[in-house]
């Protein structure tokens, strides 16, 4: 009874790692609007914009950024989704293809209503897309995507 | 210590020595009445003695064989559980967790194989692989974030919003 009992218990943990193997196989897509300013003297980015605040300083020349909106949908082969939609500014993202490290993501990029761009864009897991938006007041928007 | 009950049946019975008898019978309330108990228990006695023989068993040794036989017949059935055949509850759940593991080997397999084959030299890295601007007025480039680690698509004269105009 007692070898049987032990029997039972491996299988089910085994059942239930590899469930939790799958279920670790869907991932999401963090997409995050941000404004870029030059400002004296600059404001530290928020939290969530700490990790990209150097690269987005070196790519777009701008001192302060500040968070507008961000956003995580998951992602799959097929899915589709509005990020961020906002009054202005609208990003619809499919995702085309998947592989066990990247997704193939069809982008679109819409401004006051109208298509600006459309791309096709490779993501490797925690590895971000900067894209260079309309200009904004004296600022720069800028859509920062990255799969998690 | 005898309490006065099991002296006094002792005393029915003559089973009391010398000493003890005496200091009963003087410590007895009524000493008389006692006496006339004791000779009726004695006189039932052996009426009963006489009278209730045991009756003999025409066949004592068939009916013992038959009762001890009996007996033997139960005694497996009372020892041993009786067994269940087909699926217990624990064979039951092993069953379960076996083919909940074959499934979603199975689903692990089909969501990710049909990418999978020499390892992606890429894989560390975001790349846009291909940009079009809708207006042939508008540029859009794409190049690496420096470091390496990121990609930029950028979109020239993407627009212009006014400050007044609200984002969100």
């Amino acid at each position: 009874m007692t070898k049987r009992r032990r029997a039972t218990g491996w299988w089910m943990a085994l059942a239930l790692l590899a469930i939790t193997g799958c279920a670790r196989a869907e991932d999401s897509i963090w997409a995050a609007l941000v404004l870029g300013t030059n400002e004296h003297p600059p404001k530290p980015p928020p939290k969530e914009l700490a990790h990209y605040a150097a690269g987005l300083q070196t790519v777009f020349g701008y001192n302060t950024f500040y968070l507008l909106g961000d956003r995580s949908k998951k992602i799959r082969k097929g899915s589709e989704a509005w990020i961020v939609p906002t009054k202005q500014v609208f990003l619809k993202v499919r995702c085309l293809d998947r592989s066990v490290s990247s997704y193939t993501v069809h982008l679109e990029l819409y401004v006051k209503k109208q298509l600006v761009v459309t791309s096709e864009v490779k993501f490797a897991r925690n590895v971000p897309l900067y894209i260079r938006g309309p200009a904004w007041g004296r600022g720069r928007l800028v859509f920062i995507l990255e799969v998690r | 210590m005898k309490n006065f009950e099991e002296q006094y049946t002792a005393w029915l019975d003559g089973v009391l020595d010398g000493a003890e008898r005496t200091d009963f019978e003087a410590a007895l309330p009524n000493r008389e009445a006692a006496l006339r108990d004791a000779a009726e228990w004695k006189t039932m006695r052996g009426l009963l003695r006489e009278t209730l023989v045991p009756t003999a068993m025409p066949h004592p040794d068939f009916v013992n064989n038959q009762v001890l036989e009996a007996i033997r017949r139960d005694a497996p059935s009372r020892r041993e559980p009786a067994k269940i055949r087909g699926w217990q509850p624990v064979g039951f759940l092993a069953w379960t967790g076996a083919a909940l593991l074959v499934l979603a080997g199975a689903l692990s397999f089909l969501s990710l194989s049909p990418n999978e084959g020499a390892p992606d030299p890429d894989r560390f890295i975001s790349q846009v692989i291909a940009a079009h601007a809708t207006d042939p007025k508008l540029g859009a480039y794409a190049f690496a974030a420096p470091g390496g680690r990121g990609a930029v698509l950028w979109v020239n004269d993407a627009g212009y919003i006014p400050a007044n105009e609200k984002i969100k």
